[in-house]
């Protein structure tokens, strides 16, 4: 599952960011395909990005004047979450893969959790509330508002978008100044941690994980525990990166759907909803 | 000369039409789905459908209202919040 996984992330990143005249010359498409978003954290404005990032695109339409809601964004958020809830976050984010090819990097004792990691964890709900939503909404001049997760805090776009173009466009570099260098100081941060512990931005500041949390329990990709083989051994909670103990909330808000623990359990009592329905479909019919 | 399983032969096509299915999902689904979605698959997933359907609700009347030209505009100019100027 490890290595289907990261092939699949790596696929859909290349996908999605598939653009390679934007790489190569430091430019970004402009194709129709921008008007739709794709399901993680990919920035527009990377060279390659042929689709929109749903948190710039919330914040956008946030932002205008003349939008007091976004309801094509959220449609397409809710769309997302009900098919895959998570799933996008472990399969799907560029990001999330970056942080996952970190963590591999060898350091001597990873750290499994932090102290307060209850608490830590709900600063992403504050993070979307406040820099996604409210402030975009409600803080607007003559020109519309400021995406304010982007400019201050977005990890992505500086290593997708920031990074490439100000490479790569001699016009750009002449611009950066502090805010440049406190969202390089942000991404150093997360690049550090992300080493050390598994996804800290998935954890602790992703407002889109923060949506789609909502969705994990009702997505039609979610997982099952099947209580007449599971022995509450907890071998589930232990190879979880995450810390989730699967066996009690297989579809906690914090699951990415990595899938580890459905190899790990000796029962075989963790299914997915799509596995349980193709097992029912080839039961053969009782007599 | 390839075969596939439902007896086709065409080499490359058979290869082609494979691609393009596990590009799209394709395989997931027949992985999954062969005998169509059920009634059961549905009424397991009464949540999810009714946020699916909510989902396109809000896409429709998004879309009415002009908010993926906005989106547009945004993501085809380099946004430089987003990079760190400005």
């Amino acid at each position: 599952m490890g290595k289907k996984r990261l092939i699949f992330q790596a696929l859909f990143a290349a996908l999605s960011n598939g653009y390679v005249s934007g790489w190569l010359q430091g430019t970004i498409y402009q194709g129709t395909s921008k008007k739709l978003c794709v399901p993680g954290l990919s920035c527009y404005s990377c060279p390659g990005a042929l689709g929109a990032c749903p948190i710039g695109a919330l914040q956008a339409v946030l932002s205008d004047r003349s939008y007091n809601i976004s309801l094509y964004v959220a449609g397409l958020l809710t769309a997302f979450g009900a098919f895959f809830g998570r799933t996008v976050c472990g399969w799907m984010c560029p990001f999330g893969l970056v942080q996952d090819l970190l963590h591999r990097i060898p350091f001597g004792r990873k750290i499994r959790t932090l102290r307060g990691e209850k608490h830590l964890r709900k600063i992403k709900y504050i993070v979307l509330a406040l820099l996604v939503i409210l402030m975009p909404a409600l803080i607007t001049g003559a020109a519309g508002g400021t995406p304010w997760f982007c400019k201050l805090v977005c990890p992505s776009g500086t290593l997708f978008a920031g990074i490439p173009l100000i490479a790569a466009n001699p016009g750009l570099r002449g611009a950066v100044g502090f805010l440049f260098s406190w969202k390089m100081l942000v991404l150093a941060v997360i690049i550090i941690l992300s080493i050390i512990i598994y996804r800290p931005f998935c954890r602790y500041l992703c407002p889109l994980g923060a949506v789609y949390s909502f969705f994990n329990p009702i997505a039609l990709y979610r997982y099952e525990v099947d209580s007449e083989k599971c022995t509450g051994c907890g071998k589930c909670q232990r190879v979880c990166k995450l810390d989730i103990p699967v066996f009690e909330k297989p579809n906690s808000g914090e699951c990415i759907r990595c899938g580890e623990c459905i190899r790990a359990c000796p029962e075989q009592a963790i299914c997915s909803t799509l596995e349980k329905h193709r097992r029912a479909e080839n039961r053969p019919p009782e007599k | 000369m390839e075969i596939d399983h439902q007896g086709e032969t065409g080499g490359s096509r058979v290869i082609l039409r494979r691609h393009v299915e596990a590009l799209f999902g394709g395989v997931i689904f027949k992985r999954y789905f062969e005998g169509g979605v059920s009634m059961e698959f549905l009424k397991q997933n009464k949540a999810a459908a009714a946020a699916i359907a909510a989902a396109a609700v809000l896409i429709i009347a998004g879309t009415m209202n002009g908010e993926p030209g906005v989106v547009f505009v945004k993501a085809i100019r380099i946004c430089l919040e987003c990079i760190g100027i400005g």
